[in-house]
């Protein structure tokens, strides 16, 4: 059991295909069997997990045998097991949340177990593509993770998801279109599709296709920036994040850009090599937009009224963060990125989730209309508050020592400068994050000169936990990081040695 | 579809184009084809069926064709995992012209035919029902 990588493919996809006749005869199980799977899902992920944290060798599996490079090979590698663990570890409490918030949340009530559906499959995608070895395999996962992200969104089934899923949809094509290309091209220089067996030829021939290999980094980039949201690229994402239910916003924002991301690295490092990746200027490009995103994405957030719209834009700043990370390009600020990476999952999902749970029981959606908040409901109100706090990068939080560590490393890799970025976008995510939580406290119009008193949050139990658990995560992360900076080093000196 | 003369011939080529798919699915292992292009053919017979005899008839059986498509999916995505949760070997791999010859890689190819069949079934289904209302 626990030698198999291949268990955590097969443990999202059985169920999720076996999910429609559940839909169709029993609605009320879908919920309850979707926790139970990523539940599973995840005490297998963190099996895996503590190997790589005991210092496991990487796993690798054939699949059904076929040895590569003729098959299909998946691999556990610190980095794979780190972001199985975040991922199965969010679905199991985006799941648990979403067990009582998709019946306010959505419009055609039936729906509800097709969403399931969706939401282990695009799970289900999403280990694949951060654990698989084979490229044209992550394409597959790549489009699968794409259909799936788009089929959240749509879920919802009121006009403007039906809007923004269809532009997501397109873009998202046009971005699998550009990998495609480069992976056609990819094949075409080495006749490998085996990651490690495509870098090895790719090492010795390199000299050979200087321009074919730049056209090739650039498409790349291009095909997951569009996925990923890097900054002109964004387009789809603030419309998707906005309109879809809340659960599916925490998955697309948490998640789903961020796999992509991984999968990025994941071509640099082991198909392209750290020492041609040091030498391209494509990291010069990843450092502009990172930091155009992070400048921009900010200003717009600032602009939004929609809750939800804000956090959207929220999202394009903070990616920003993690390409600046990638950009920067030494060892340490790839640690960071990675430390954003995972802190930014949990601040998202948190705040998409408080976002959600707001509505839920006030049905207010606009920035203007908080106030109180922090009364009727404290918990939330004070998840929240921890999770904007790690937006702007206040110290305890998870979002200060990334902030930290790559404001230090921008004056290793000597780009002071960027830490005057660094500071400037952190007072504007400050500036648009403030006065939210001042409403939620401070503001009481409805009755001035009365008395407010703290009240119990009126959502149900699978809801609140969600929150509470993934604000503490943020905390820990910024209190106790020290186990998580260490595995995120072992990481990356097991892909830049 | 009230039309005597596509009723009339499709009767009897429903069975022909049910056979080919079946063929298709069969001989995946020995000639061009296999689980995916055998189960579009066969999804594609059922979806005319549907669409010439107009199911709508007995308000009765309005489900069936999707009932049966929902269980078919989750049948034929068992099968094909079959082939990952049974211990790793190759197996037979094959004679030429011999048609059990492969093992269990059958037995995938018509998991797969019948999972692709299903869903071609069930997303047309899906979406002349939203029409309807």
């Amino acid at each position: 059991m626990f030698k198999v990588p291949l268990y955590l493919i097969l443990g999202g996809l059985i169920p999720s295909f076996a999910m429609p006749v559940l839909a169709r005869w029993k609605k009320e199980a879908c919920a309850p069997l979707t926790v139970l799977v990523c539940g599973v899902l995840f005490v297998l992920a963190l099996c895996f997990g503590g190997a790589m944290i005991g210092g496991h060798q990487p796993i690798f599996q054939a699949v059904a045998d076929w040895d590569p490079p003729w098959g299909i090979e998946i691999a556990i590698e610190p980095v794979s097991a780190l972001m199985a663990v975040l991922i199965t570890g969010l679905y199991l409490l985006i799941a648990l949340f979403s067990c009582r918030a998709l019946k306010k949340e959505m419009i055609n009530q039936d729906s509800i177990g097709w969403y399931y559906v969706e939401f282990l499959l695009c799970m289900t995608a999403m280990l694949g593509l951060v654990i698989t070895h084979d490229i044209f395999n992550m394409y597959v996962f790549i489009e699968v993770v794409g259909i799936s992200a788009v089929a959240l969104v749509v879920s919802k089934g009121d006009r403007y998801s039906t809007e923004a899923s269809l532009k997501y949809l397109i873009l998202a094509t046009i971005g699998s279109g550009f990998i495609l290309l480069a992976i056609g091209m990819l094949y075409m220089i080495t006749g490998h599709l085996n990651m490690r067996f495509a870098g090895m030829v790719l090492a010795e021939n390199a000299a050979h296709y200087p321009y074919m290999i730049w056209i090739m980094m650039t498409l790349f980039v291009v095909g997951f920036g569009i996925k990923s949201a890097l900054f002109p690229l964004h387009l789809w994402l603030p419309d998707a994040h906005a309109s879809a239910p809340s659960p599916s916003s925490a998955i697309l924002s948490g998640l789903v850009v961020k796999v992509y991301i991984i999968a990025l690295f994941k071509l640099f490092f082991i198909v392209f090599g750290n020492e041609f990746y040091q030498q391209s200027n494509i990291r010069i490009l990843l450092l502009i937009l990172g930091a155009a995103a992070m400048l921009f994405g900010s200003l717009f957030a600032f602009v939004q009224l929609d809750l939800k719209r804000r956090l959207a834009y929220s999202t394009v700043a903070q990616l920003g963060y993690i390409y600046l990370g990638l950009g920067l390009g030494t060892p340490w600020a790839i640690v960071a990125a990675f430390y954003h990476l995972v802190v930014h999952a949990l601040m998202k999902t948190c705040l998409f989730l408080c976002a959600g749970a707001i509505s839920y029981q006030t049905g207010r959606k606009k920035v203007t209309g908080l106030q109180n908040i922090g009364f009727t409901m404290p918990l939330t109100a004070a998840s929240f508050t921890v999770a904007a706090f790690s937006m702007v990068g206040l110290p305890l939080t998870g979002g200060f020592i990334s902030k930290y560590l790559l404001a230090v490393e921008s004056m290793g890799a000597s780009f002071p400068y960027f830490i005057a970025l660094i500071v400037l976008s952190g007072l504007l995510n400050a500036a648009y994050y403030f006065p939210i939580i001042w409403q939620f406290y401070f503001v009481n119009e409805e009755n001035p000169a009365g008395k407010r008193v703290f009240q119990r949050d009126k959502i149900p139990f699978t809801m609140q936990l969600p929150i509470v658990l993934t604000a503490v995560g943020i905390i820990l992360l910024g209190t106790a990081g020290v186990i998580a900076y260490d595995y995120l080093q072992q990481i990356v000196l097991h892909f830049l040695a | 579809m009230k039309d005597e003369i596509t009723r009339t011939v499709f009767r009897y080529v429903l069975l022909l184009v049910l056979m080919y798919g079946f063929y298709v699915v069969a001989h995946g292992h020995l000639s061009p084809g296999g689980g995916f292009a055998g189960g579009v053919i066969l999804g594609l017979g059922a979806l005319l069926y549907l669409l010439i005899f107009d199911l709508t008839w007995r308000e009765h059986f309005r489900y069936l064709p999707l009932d049966i498509a929902v269980v078919l999916i989750g049948l034929g995505s068992l099968m094909e995992a079959i082939k990952y949760l049974l211990p790793t070997s190759h197996g037979p791999t094959g004679l030429p012209g011999e048609l059990f010859s492969v093992g269990i890689i059958s037995v995938v190819n018509l998991g797969i035919g019948l999972l692709v069949a299903a869903t071609i079934l069930s997303v047309f289904y899906l979406m002349a029902e939203e029409q309807k209302e």
